[in-house]
């Protein structure tokens, strides 16, 4: 297993010593759990079902460093000065328009008499603690957070007596806890307390509920997930796996796999591509964004569908999702209906993620094909072999455009000099074989005035050589029944599930899952029920983390 | 807050007026005084993805040197710039990680490559973040400006869109792995530095109360992460007590409110509007507001460290108010002689912009001359040109004199390798911090001779 992250300082690492498979398979080790600060998909959602909050307050927060590929990596997801500032100010905001909306009826869901006086008052405000801080903190408040929220209490309370408020006071203690609690770390970060003792125990029930929801939701737990964990029935493995099922319905599934897709497959900045108009004068914002809707719906139906959640369909399904604007810009009929309308192929020009325009375009240039970038796009996001940065003194320049040549014949040094061939023999011959499709994703079968060939070849992999139409009987089916393909999904899958990069540790979970995704027929779903039955979603280091 | 009055300040506030009003200057009760301890100010100001060295790199002699078209627009400052030709970013053209784009955007202020990691670039080489601090930051923390900001990082159109900055966007950094994201929007910045200099007549108390109410969040915050840090495994105590360090720092800063106007200038300005700043069209109305803001920061010495990145490596504008029709990256990379057109109008509109910060330091007089005197704004280029991704002959350009210790008004020619580290390294010098060598001493042979 190749860590995939480079060597960034505090990159958590298996054993210093390289161990065989089968010790690391004995060590039952779940890898480290870092601690894992919300990204700002999370911190909305988790607003969202904390305060029922309807915007996305976390989108003017700084964007998240990626680490590969994903933005819920935890070690890049550092805090700036900008950001805890805008905790702050963002915290205040959500804490006064809940107050705003709730305030009036908050004694009465908190079961308190109708706060009459300052004692009452303080009562009252120790229920609000308890209460949201459990929400908030995703597990019961501790005693000490108990008073430390019971001072920011007084400290608000206090705060509005002295501007002359006094009859605001309740109202400003209220704020003013539900601004920390918000700024807190048990809010902002998935905190998982070190156990005592030393080797593996498993993780608590109100740790579970949080991986769970997180997982699968990104967000918090719901009230059921919550009081699963506080009744201790997350304890067996059929306890977790109904609640997998359960969450495994919600919208924000939906939503958390969504994105899963999106930025494993490099199409999550789709609407900033932009295309030059000489070129590609048909390529529009509005195709642009019917190309993203296509791939949101595919993807989607890839996943979640029941007949064809699997590999195989991602790769080779023989149909699509068009509107209007999409099917003309495809050459293909107009769908009955209006809006986004799932069409069967012709078998003759398309089928499969891999001859989606929005991705086709996303790993193209303004102006023309990128051979380089389609085939490293395999290589890396859908084999998982990385690539090394080209020589030093590399001219990395497009070759010019030319209309006696094919693209082919203008990449032709990568593979005749041998100062190129060495890295690009791992790129080029794969993305070669996606000629057919233009850098706007439109399906052509000519170039510079002769038949373009659109063989490829993915070497070193046992892919190996592909012709034929790309997604059916080409490269998509090849893919989806490779080796590699089915382990690098399990894979990126694995990053995205932990926030972290795999290590040496996680290589018999890593091999168990690809086994298990490779008997269920690469189903999707099945994965994702594989992630929580692993030692390392259920069971955590003790001792401060090492293994 | 010697020198600084609020009630008439507010008189200001609504009139949307910030600088160059020759009657403030009387209004200030101990303008004197504010004037004797005029601070010194560095302004990073980049552009990216090179430029036409042809129609940017002026001819003639030291000090007879001709500007060319890029130029124009300092004519009428020729006597306050130092334009250099022939510095070299080493990192951009030797060092194997990352691609040109994003090892010249890390190394731009760090001198420093790129950390290994799986962040892809342009061209596609994995490369992570830049492996060092970067001059701002290096001053912030040699000269502990006693400022309510220690440093303020701007962006005009900087953003990375669809949530993915990269590499690629940031030029300054804390440290190694630890860029500094840019504000990208006027309002944003207005409300974070501005918001409460200035509550107003008949705010002072909501104002106050706004204050305690803080104190108390952050009070209990920070006694969170205290209480919470001994409960957590050594990597993640590590990373809570980083954070529990950036919460007592804004705790400070916020309760310790240390504006104090010490030149004419200070205004708080009228609020931006509230309109989308990183769409394309608005990005010359964002980048004025920016840089008012800067000006106005600088002037109230709310900070005395700024950086504005407009638009970001391997990116930058469609500059349709110019008539592009394709964007500033797209054209670098194929320089015929329309985008060569293009690519030139859109240099010149940059250094109209630069020419604009001149001409407003200019008009604000201090212990010494001017606000421009007593500061150093350096421009900056990932690229030395777009097509070849070359760091040869990398841009870079000076204004103002750093309170005398640059020698203005003259043209520096190098020849061979100059590493644009000695620039940092010169720029260090120019703002009172010694050092000798700066970022990867490996592309660093010491300051950059004959600029200060």
């Amino acid at each position: 297993v190749t860590p995939g992250g480079g060597s960034l300082p505090s990159t958590p690492t298996g054993p210093a010593t390289p161990q065989t498979p089968l010790a690391v398979c004995a060590a039952k080790d779940p890898g480290p759990a870092v601690i894992r600060r919300l990204n700002r998909f999370e911190y909305s959602q988790t607003v969202r079902d904390l305060l029922g909050e309807t915007g996305d307050p976390a989108a003017g927060f700084p964007t998240e460093e990626r680490r590969n590929g994903f933005d819920n990596n935890a070690i890049a997801l550092t805090v700036s000065p900008v950001l805890a500032e805008q905790y702050l100010t963002t915290a205040e905001q959500l804490a006064r328009s809940y107050l705003d909306r709730q305030l009036k009826t908050l004694p009465a869901q908190l079961g308190c008499a109708e706060p009459t006086s300052a004692a009452a008052e303080d009562a009252c405000a120790d229920k609000f603690i308890a209460s949201m801080g459990k929400r908030a903190y995703r597990r019961p408040v501790s005693a000490e957070d108990v008073g430390i929220l019971r001072k920011v209490y007084q400290g608000g309370r206090q705060a509005a007596v002295t501007a002359g408020k006094p009859t605001e006071a309740f109202r400003s203690g209220l704020m003013v806890a539900l601004a920390a609690m918000l700024q807190a770390p048990r809010f902002l970060y998935r905190v998982e307390e070190s156990a005592a003792g030393t080797g593996i125990v498993p993780a608590d029930s109100w740790e579970l509920a949080s991986r769970l929801s997180y997982l699968i939701g990104g967000t918090a737990p719901d009230a059921e997930l919550s009081l699963a964990a506080e009744q201790g029935r997350l304890a067996t493995g059929e306890q977790i796996a109904a609640q997998v099922q359960r969450l495994m319905g919600t919208p924000s599934a939906r939503a958390m796999v969504g994105r899963f897709h999106k930025e494993w497959l490099e199409v999550e900045s789709l609407e900033a591509i932009e295309k030059d108009a000489k070129v590609y004068p048909t390529f529009t914002n509005s195709v642009l964004a019917s190309m993203n809707k296509e791939l949101d719906a595919f993807l989607d139906t890839v996943f979640w569908d029941r007949a064809g959640g699997d590999i195989g369909s991602l790769f080779s399904a023989p149909y699509t999702f068009v509107d209007a604007t999409l099917s003309k810009y495809y050459g293909m009929t107009a769908p009955a209906g209006s809006g986004m309308q799932k069409v069967i192929l012709d078998g003759k020009t398309r089928g499969g993620i891999l001859t989606q325009g929005g991705l086709l375009a996303a790993q193209s240039p303004a102006n023309q094909t990128s051979p380089v970038r389609r085939g490293k796009f395999v290589r890396e996001q859908l084999i998982c072999q990385n690539l090394p940065p080209p020589p030093p003194g590399a001219v990395v320049v497009l070759p010019a455009l030319d209309p006696k040549l094919s693209t082919r014949e203008r990449f032709a040094r990568h593979s005749t000099d041998p100062a190129c061939s060495g890295c690009h023999s791992m790129m080029d011959p794969i993305g070669l074989g996606f000629e057919n499709y233009d850098g706007a994703g439109r399906y052509r079968d000519s170039e510079a005035g002769r038949p373009i060939d659109a063989s490829g070849e993915v070497k070193g992999a046992t892919i190996g050589v592909f012709t034929g139409l790309l997604g059916l009987d080409g490269l998509g089916a090849k893919i989806a029944a490779s080796r590699e393909v089915r382990s690098c999904v399990v894979r990126q899958w694995f990053r995205y599930a932990f926030g972290r990069d795999e290590g040496l540790v996680d290589s018999c979970a890593l091999d168990a899952l690809a086994k298990r995704f490779t008997e269920s027929n690469g189903n999707f779903r099945d994965l994702l029920v594989a992630l929580t039955e692993t030692d390392a979603f259920r069971a955590k280091r003790a001792g401060g983390g090492a293994p | 807050m010697k020198g600084f009055r609020l009630s008439r300040r507010s008189a200001l506030r609504g009139a949307g007026v910030a600088l160059g009003l020759p009657w403030l200057e009387a209004m200030s009760g101990s303008t004197r005084k504010a004037r004797a301890a005029a601070p010194k100010r560095l302004l990073v100001f980049f552009t990216p993805d090179g430029v036409i060295a042809e129609s940017w790199m002026p001819t003639g002699g030291e000090t007879d040197f001709q500007l060319n078209t890029c130029h124009k627009p300092l004519e009428p400052h020729r006597k306050d710039i130092v334009i250099l030709d022939g510095v070299d970013n080493l990192i951009t053209q030797r060092h194997p990680r990352g691609c040109q784009h994003t090892r010249g955007m890390g190394s731009c202020m760090t001198g420093r490559e790129l950390m290994e990691g799986t962040m892809m670039g342009g061209s596609g080489t994995p490369a992570g973040l830049a492996n060092g601090i970067s001059i701002d930051q290096e001053l912030v923390n040699r000269l502990k400006p006693p400022t309510k900001f220690p440093s303020l990082e701007l962006g005009v159109g900087a953003g990375g869109e669809g949530g993915n900055l990269s590499v690629l966007g940031y030029l300054c950094y804390r440290g190694p792995n630890q860029p500094l994201p840019h504000e990208n929007s006027p309002a944003a910045v207005w409300k974070r530095v501005f918001s409460d200099l200035n509550p107003g007549p008949g705010n002072e108390v909501a104002a106050a109360r706004l204050l305690a109410e803080r104190r108390s969040i952050l009070d209990g915050v920070s006694a969170s992460y205290r209480s919470l840090a001994p409960r957590l495994g050594r990597e993640d105590r590590l990373k809570v007590e980083q954070h529990m360090t950036t919460v007592g720092d804004l705790e400070k800063r916020l309760m310790e409110p240390k504006a104090a106007a010490t030149t004419m200038g200070c205004a708080r300005p009228a609020t931006p509007a509230a309109v989308d700043y990183n769409a394309n069209d608005n990005f010359p109305m964002t980048g004025k507001l920016q840089m008012d803001l800067i000006l106005t920061a600088f002037a109230c010495d709310l900070t005395r460290v700024a950086s504005l990145q407009w638009g970001r490596a391997s990116a930058g504008p469609r500059a349709t108010w110019l008539g592009a029709t394709r964007g500033q990256h797209d054209m670098s990379h194929n320089i015929n002689a329309e985008n060569k057109a293009m690519l030139v109008k859109l240099d010149t509109w940059y250094m109209e912009q630069f020419a604009y910060l001149i001409s407003r330091m200019k008009e604000i007089p201090e212990e010494g001359g001017t606000m421009l005197d007593n500061s150093l704004i350096l421009y900056a280029n990932e690229l030395g040109r777009g097509d070849s991704h070359s760091g040869d002959r990398t841009p870079f350009l000076l204004a103002g004199r750093a309170g005398g210790r640059v020698r203005t008004g003259r043209l520096l020619k190098f020849q061979g390798d100059m590493p644009h580290n000695n620039l940092l390294v010169s720029v260090l010098n120019a703002m009172d911090v010694p050092a000798t060598t700066f970022g990867n001493p490996s592309f660093c042979t010491g300051p950059l001779p004959g600029l200060l």
